[in-house]
C-alpha cells in the first residue's frame, strides 16, 4: 500500500489535481490589467468584447465541465456557465481572479445539471464483468506501478462515474471538489456558495457513501 | 453475503481518486463562442426591450409620489382652512362671553 505522504507528492504533478491553497482563504489576486479593462468595456455595454473574454477562459471552463458532466453534454454546459456569467456580471466584484469566480459558476451549472438528471431519475447500469474484474486486479495488484497502471485503466474511470452516479448531486459536487479534486473545505465552501459546515459535514457524508458503495462492489456480494 | 475489507475499500478508493486525477481531461473540440455572443446578443436586446416598462414604473412611482404630496397639502390647508372657520365664531362669542349685554 501507497503512503498517503507519497500518495500526495506524487499526485501534485498531476493534471487533474487541484494545488491546495495553504493560506486560510481564497488568494486576492487582482485581475490582469487587460482583463480588467476588458470587463469595464463589456459592462459599459460593448458586448461584443465578451467573445474576448470568453476566449481567454474557454479552455479552462472546458476543463471543468468536461470532467464533470458527460462528454456529449459539455458543449451545452460550457455555454450555460458563459451565459450565466454574462448575466451576472454586474456581480463580480473584482476582490477575487475573474477565473476563480467563473470556476464557482461552473461549478455550480455542472452541480445543477446532476440536479437536473436526478428529478427525471435515470436509471444507473449495474457494474459489468469487466468492472468487476478490474476490482478484482486492483485489490490482487502486487506492486505500486501495477496498482498505478489498474488505476489508469478506462475500467477505473468507468467505476467512479458509477459510483458518482450513485451519490446525491450535493455529495456528488462535494466529493468532486474535496476528495477528488484537493481543494479545502473552505475553498469549497466558496465555489459552491455553501456554508462552511453544510461542506464540512457533506464532505463527510459524501466519503462515507462513497466507500459504502464501494464496500458491496464485491461480486459474491450481489447474490 | 460478502462484503470488502475496510482495506480493500481504501485501496479502491485510493485507485479510483488516481483514476480521477491521472485523466488528463479530454481534449474537447469545443467552441461555443458563437452561440454564446448569439445568446448575450439576445439577451442584451431583451434587456433593452425592458428598458420602457422600466422607466414606465419610474414615472409611475414619480407621480404617485407626487400625487400623494399634492394630496397631502391639500389636506393640510383643507383642515387648516376647517379649523380657521370654526374657530372664528368661537373667538367671537368668547369675545362677547365677558362682557353680557343686559345686566341685571
Amino acid at each position: 500500500m501507497m503512503s498517503h505522504v507519497a500518495f500526495a507528492v506524487d499526485m501534485q504533478a498531476l493534471p487533474g489535481w487541484h494545488r491546495s491553497m495553504t493560506d486560510d482563504s481564497l488568494p486576492v489576486v487582482k485581475p490582469r490589467q487587460d482583463e480588467r479593462e476588458l470587463l469595464r468595456r463589456i459592462r459599459q455595454g460593448e458586448i461584443e468584447r465578451y467573445a474576448d473574454l470568453i476566449a481567454l477562459h474557454q479552455r479552462h471552463v472546458i476543463h471543468i465541465v468536461g470532467r464533470r458532466v458527460p462528454s456529449d453534454r459539455v458543449a451545452e454546459i460550457v455555454h450555460d456557465v458563459f451565459v450565466r456569467a454574462y448575466v451576472n456580471l454586474g456581480q463580480f466584484s473584482e476582490s477575487v481572479p475573474f477565473d476563480h469566480w467563473l470556476t464557482g459558476i461552473a461549478i455550480r451549472t455542472c452541480y445543477d445539471f446532476w440536479r437536473d438528471q436526478a428529478r427525471h431519475a435515470v436509471p444507473v447500469s449495474s457494474l459489468t464483468e469487466e468492472h468487476h474484474r478490474w476490482i478484482e486486479q486492483t485489490l490482487s495488484a502486487q506492486s505500486d506501478a501495477q496498482f498505478r497502471r489498474q488505476a489508469e485503466t478506462r475500467d477505473a474511470a468507468e467505476v467512479l462515474e458509477w459510483a458518482l452516479k450513485q451519490l446525491s448531486p450535493e455529495n456528488r459536487a462535494v466529493l468532486t471538489l474535496v476528495h477528488l479534486e484537493g481543494y479545502s473545505v473552505r475553498e469549497a465552501a466558496q465555489l459552491l456558495g455553501w456554508t462552511l459546515v453544510n461542506v464540512k459535514v457533506r464532505a463527510h457524508r459524501a466519503r462515507r457513501a462513497l466507500r459504502n458503495l464501494l464496500r458491496h462492489t464485491s461480486p459474491r456480494s450481489a447474490s | 453475503m460478502n462484503q470488502h475489507t475496510d482495506i480493500d475499500v481504501q485501496k479502491l478508493e485510493r485507485a479510483l481518486v488516481d483514476s480521477y486525477r491521472s485523466r488528463s481531461g479530454a481534449s474537447y473540440e469545443v467552441d461555443v463562442t458563437q452561440q454564446i455572443m448569439r445568446d448575450v446578443r439576445r439577451l442584451d436586446t431583451e434587456r433593452d426591450g425592458w428598458t420602457p416598462p422600466a422607466m414606465l414604473d419610474q414615472l409611475i412611482w414619480q407621480t404617485a409620489t407626487r400625487a400623494a404630496a399634492v394630496v397631502l397639502i391639500a389636506a393640510m390647508l383643507t383642515v387648516g382652512l376647517f379649523r380657521l372657520q370654526s374657530d372664528g365664531p368661537a373667538l367671537v362669542v368668547e369675545d362677547f362671553e365677558p362682557a353680557p349685554l343686559f345686566e341685571e
